[in-house]
């Protein structure tokens, strides 16, 4: 187990990773309103170049921060990986997030390339409403769970609660 | 600082193990439902996506 000051370490960074992924997202949303409706062809190309410098320097980032640190602290403390229902789909989420997230850099950077080429048609681009909005709306849910984590032990949670149990009565 | 390791639906033995919680149950048909929606307007929409996309 974690010390109490390293904990509360974790969890800092944890929150603050955790909310700066989803600032970072709502950037990212706002980069595509120039993207899709401006009518200025440089303020698309700039916002296409902004979204991949976006994702690079602070969607990854944070990402990996939130997810790192969220496993942390499930190890460091009693509430574990695997034994809390809450934990386990919060765990799965966000990987599968981060997992997506990593995939689509190299479309993003496509679309990047192709708006750095000032002789290149930005028009058939077409933003990146889909994977942003998708996104935030997965990451949603383990949001919810982490801050509600509503009760629910897994049959491994149950078992190794019920050892913890029978260990104690006999000591 | 864990949960409580009582069965939620409260009519099982002792020895036996816990139930989903409804909470889960209700979580996995809302994600059901939204990956079908996402899966039918994808198909309707006609857009060129899926995982290959990540990976060229």
């Amino acid at each position: 187990m974690m010390s109490p000051r390293f904990r509360k370490l974790m969890l800092t960074v944890h929150v603050a990773a955790s909310v700066g992924w989803l600032g970072a997202i709502a950037a990212y949303i706002a980069l595509n309103v120039p993207a899709l409706a401006s009518d200025d062809e440089q303020t698309v190309r700039a916002a296409y170049l902004m979204m991949d410098v976006v994702m690079r320097y602070a969607l990854i980032p944070l990402a990996a921060t939130a997810l790192a640190t969220g496993i942390v602290q499930a190890l460091g403390t009693p509430w574990g990986l695997f034994r809390h229902y809450w934990v386990t789909i919060s765990l799965a989420l966000t990987t599968l997030a981060f997992v997506i997230l990593v995939l689509h850099l190299s479309a993003v950077e496509d679309m990047a390339t192709v708006a750095a080429d000032p002789k290149a048609d930005v028009t058939h681009l077409g933003g990146d409403l889909f994977h942003s909005i998708g996104g935030l709306g997965v990451l949603a849910v383990p949001l919810t769970l982490n801050i509600y984590k509503p009760r629910g032990l897994t049959r491994y949670g149950w078992r190794r609660a019920r050892k913890q149990l029978v260990h104690a009565s006999r000591t | 600082m864990t949960g409580s390791a009582t069965d939620p639906r409260g009519d099982r033995s002792p020895d036996a193990p816990p139930g989903r919680p409804h909470w889960v149950e209700t979580l996995a048909i809302g994600v059901f439902v939204a990956v079908v929606v996402l899966v039918l307007v994808l198909l309707l929409v006609g857009g060129e996506h899926g995982p290959g996309m990540h990976c060229g």
